[in-house]
């Protein structure tokens, strides 16, 4: 009965990594150098399982990938960094995709503590069994 | 002497109860996996068939069996446990939620409402067990029971 702690707290950590990401994401959103040349910052998301080891059932975050997608370009001949079409690039990030993946990782983490509560009124009402 | 015994073990309701708080704490870890892997792609809810627990446990009562063995495991009421060798509880896919475009058909809604109601249904058997140890205690220690 323990155990079944660690499944939301999996959860928990899951959605907190996700969460991290999405941070990540929305103060990048406009990161376009990087050693002095036009090397915009690529999105990132993480990648969900089911742990297959440890506590079967449970939720693990197998690794943090960067999204292919294109960058956004734009023409700016003016701008320091332009190539020699006078366009830049700028991260393939979506701030308001980042709000609303914030939302539900959001939700899903409370869920995650609403089902935590129930189960520590499980353990509550169990040890009263010999009381 | 073990005729007093007899009468007091042979319903069953003690061995009754402790399967069914093993069913409901099993089933409470299959919800709580659904509800941490409601963003996992390709995961499938995966929960024990309550109606089917509950209608092989009437089975048993119903029969007066000593010993009912099922796919729930055996319930033995002459030992008042469960029965050597009882199966674990199976986990099946029993996910009839709409599957999204990321494989997944967990509905965190009713995940919710399952382990509420499940939950509900841990205290209430735990409640029972407890007055059933009291009831017993009372009888052999010939006080009524406090509280």
């Amino acid at each position: 009965m323990l155990r079944t702690l660690d499944i939301s707290a999996s959860g928990l950590e899951a959605h907190r990594v996700w969460m991290n990401t999405i941070a990540e994401n929305i103060a990048n959103a406009n990161t376009i150098e990087r050693d002095g040349k036009n090397s915009p910052y690529r999105r990132k998301e993480p990648v969900f399982s089911v742990a297959r080891n440890g506590n079967p059932g449970a939720v693990q975050v197998t690794g943090v990938v960067e999204d292919p997608s294109p960058f956004r370009m734009e023409h700016d001949p003016n701008h320091p960094l332009a190539d020699a079409e006078g366009r830049v690039a700028y991260p393939n990030v979506q701030v308001i995709q980042e709000m609303v993946d914030m939302m539900m990782a959001n939700r899903s983490y409370e869920a995650n503590v609403t089902a935590m509560d129930v189960t520590k009124s499980m353990f509550s009402s169990a040890l009263r069994i010999l009381a | 002497m073990s005729q007093i015994f007899a009468g007091m073990f042979e319903g069953g309701t003690l061995a009754g109860l402790e399967r069914s708080i093993d069913f409901t704490s099993e089933r409470h870890r299959s919800l709580l996996s659904n509800v941490a892997n409601a963003d996992t792609p390709g995961y499938r809810r995966r929960d024990i068939d309550a109606v089917e627990f509950h209608r092989e446990l009437s089975r048993a009562y119903e029969r007066g069996a000593r010993r009912v063995d099922g796919a729930f495991g055996g319930l033995d009421k002459g030992n008042q446990r469960l029965a050597a060798g009882a199966r674990p509880f199976g986990f099946a896919s029993l996910g009839r939620g709409p599957l999204r475009h990321d494989g997944n058909d967990v509905s965190v809604e009713r995940e919710m409402a399952l382990l509420a109601q499940n939950a509900g249904e841990y205290s209430a058997y735990s409640a029972l067990l407890r007055k059933g140890f009291r009831q017993l205690r009372a009888a052999i220690t010939g006080r009524p029971e406090e509280g």
